[in-house]
């Protein structure tokens, strides 16, 4: 073919934004501020620099800080450029000084912080005072407090990620209502013993709160949080609140079973909400005499599901769901794991402990059994689960797994599953595995690697 | 109809006979046929588009008429992965930048959407983690900052590699 003439700068404006749409605002002006006069009427433009996420995503999924000299050239060469125009920053921890000190961004009203440092990020607040929205993920409920100490007073919409729901060292001077909120976030994947003590009070202070998420586990001595107490101390507290999302998991100690709110109840409670369902029920576990109480609202906005039991409902989509985690004293059977396949189409890590033996154990042929395919799954931990589950996934018979899954196993567990790495139904779907990171054996043996041929072997204990 | 054929001539002269199907995966042609009730035995022009790049948008439709419609386009949920170029698409798309440039201008023109956004992707795959004097280099663009605009640049540049 005659080669064309034509080139990038010759492209029509349009045509130009079209392409540079394809990237993330921050890879957009790191390259093509400077490039020439034209280029640059473009890319400052808002729709280029309003909001920048500047660092990186490794493949893990971790976030990680650009380079040093990506850095520089922003902090020296385009933030003071375009600083007016910055509406929304996401920032992470070992970067954000430099960031924030480079200019000030007298636009910005909404600020992301990762990995953050409230210790050695508190230094750079006086800068933001004017910030109307900020996410945040925090070490200590106590942070939380101190964010909303008034230093944001324009704040009205905060959501927070806690790492623990525990106090710290840090001082909190005010606790005044917060009338500016408007839409309120809180998510903490850890337990917290007290829901009453800290996280009630903290949600009074929003008196003019409109949008609430809640993602908390909660233990408590005698009663669940189910839907008559959040009815009570929580919906009944906030008179503006229309819109609320939950996933509120309380654990109680049993020695007697509890009469719980029919469910018909607990939807009555919320039929002011739009669009919500609520889903709720009760686990017991008698071996270790407790009780799990899972209430939470639908559709289910949160990437991450745990604990999941036997009495999980059918029926279910679970669309952002990318991490579940499967736990019970009962067995799980074939029948089970389709129902979680179907609920969780794009799960990529799935950990499953349960030391029961399954009780309807088809053979190897597994002819009746509908095959359960989890497309997207990359990760599957498998520990301490019954050998039956580790046999679950492996025989492609029951499971076909996609490429690229990583398998953590006990070293016993799967040399019984796979009958000391010879058995033909298992050999399929071991071909594939990415990455096997046993446990309980020092070294690998080459007949192990030779059933793996395509598989990175890891001994993980002894890393 | 399956087979049936239509006839586009691009605008040095040559003509295509090309499926009624894989034509209208182009909504400028689509509308040419069916609004304006253009008559199927009538050859219709191409004047922004020359033979060698049709037949290339030619071979990409052909290659993806059965794939499903593509969703709407959404700005704010719009995914950034400029990776998610299908191995075939590679292949097709290793031609000179002036030729994926006029792909581009055929996609838009004919208002082919997927060869529009894989060719549009595939430039920003060439711009992504550049600086801009790599930008300049490999697109051959001219610099026309003037002189005082340029020594300000040779500063902030300095200063970036003193540090």
């Amino acid at each position: 073919m005659k080669h064309s003439m034509i080139q990038l700068d010759d492209l029509p404006d349009e045509i130009l934004i079209m392409i540079f749409k394809n990237m993330c605002q921050a890879d957009t002006v790191y390259s093509l501020i400077g490039v020439n006069q034209r280029f640059n009427t473009i890319v400052y433009d808002s729709i280029f620099t309003n909001h920048l996420t500047l660092f990186e995503h490794s493949s893990d999924g971790s976030i990680c800080s650009f380079t040093d000299s990506m850095l520089e050239i922003f902090c020296s060469k385009i933030l003071p450029k375009i600083n007016h125009k910055i509406k929304y920053l996401h920032l992470e921890s070992s970067s954000m000084e430099r960031i924030l000190l480079a200019t000030n961004y007298p636009s910005l009203y909404g600020l992301c912080l990762y990995n953050i440092n409230l210790e050695t990020a508190k230094h750079y607040f006086f800068t933001l005072s004017t910030l109307l929205e900020l996410h945040v993920s925090v070490t200590n409920f106590s942070d939380c407090l101190y964010l909303l100490d008034g230093r944001f007073n324009q704040l009205h919409t905060f959501y927070v990620n806690i790492a623990y729901t525990r106090f710290s060292r840090l001082t909190i001077n005010n606790t005044e209502n917060l009338p500016n909120l408007k839409v309120f976030s809180l998510s903490c994947k850890t337990v917290t013993f007290d829901f009453d003590e800290l996280i009630v009070p903290l949600l009074h202070r929003m008196i003019n709160l409109e949008e609430l998420g809640l993602f908390v586990k909660v233990r408590k001595k005698n009663t669940f949080v189910d839907g008559n107490d959040l009815k009570k101390n929580i919906i009944n507290k906030m008179s503006r609140l229309n819109n609320f999302q939950f996933d509120i998991r309380s654990t109680i100690h049993i020695f007697n079973q509890i009469n719980l709110p029919f469910n018909k109840d607990i939807q009555y409670i919320f039929k002011d909400f739009h669009n919500n369902l609520i889903i709720s029920y009760v686990d017991y576990f008698s071996e270790t005499q407790q009780a799990h109480c899972r209430t939470y609202s639908y559709p289910y906005l949160w990437n991450s599901y745990c604990e999941i039991t036997n009495n999980f409902p059918s029926g279910l989509l679970f669309k952002y769901v990318l991490k579940i985690s499967l736990h019970d004293e009962r067995p799980f059977e074939h029948e089970f794991f389709l129902r979680i396949a179907q609920s969780f189409p794009l799960v990529k890590y799935l950990t499953l402990a349960n030391n029961k033996p399954q009780n309807d154990k088809q053979n190897d042929d597994n002819k009746n059994l509908p095959i359960i395919k989890y497309p997207h799954l990359t990760a599957l931990y498998l520990i301490v689960a019954h050998i039956d589950y580790i046999e679950q996934f492996l025989l492609h018979t029951k499971t076909h797994l996609s490429n690229n899954v990583d398998l953590f196993v006990v070293y016993h567990a799967i040399e019984k599953v796979t009958e000391n790495f010879t058995r033909n139904t298992t050999r399929i779907n071991c071909e594939k595995l990415n990455f096997l990171g046993i446990h309980g054996i020092y070294k690998i043996p080459q007949y192990v690697k030779e059933y793996f041929p395509n598989t990175e072997i890891l001994n993980c204990e002894f890393e | 109809m399956a087979g049936h054929k239509i006839k586009l001539q691009s605008n040095d002269g040559d003509i295509f006979d090309v499926e009624v199907e894989i034509a209208k995966l182009s909504i400028t042609i689509k509308t040419m046929l069916e609004d304006l009730s253009m008559n199927e035995e009538e050859i219709i022009p191409l004047p922004n588009i020359n033979s060698a790049i049709f037949k290339k948008v030619i071979q990409w439709t052909t290659h993806h008429k059965d794939d499903p419609p593509l969703p709407p386009e959404d700005d704010e949920n719009r995914e950034k992965n400029t990776n998610d170029i299908s191995s075939w698409d590679q292949e097709f798309l290793k031609v000179d930048q002036g030729t994926l440039f006029e792909l581009i201008l055929a996609a838009n023109y004919l208002d082919i959407k997927g060869l529009l956004d894989v060719t549009c992707t595939s430039v920003a795959n060439m711009i992504k983690g550049k600086t801009s004097e790599e930008i300049r280099q490999t697109f051959n663009i001219k610099n026309d900052f003037t002189p005082q605009e340029e020594e300000q640049i040779k500063k902030e540049n300095e200063w970036c590699e003193n540090k």
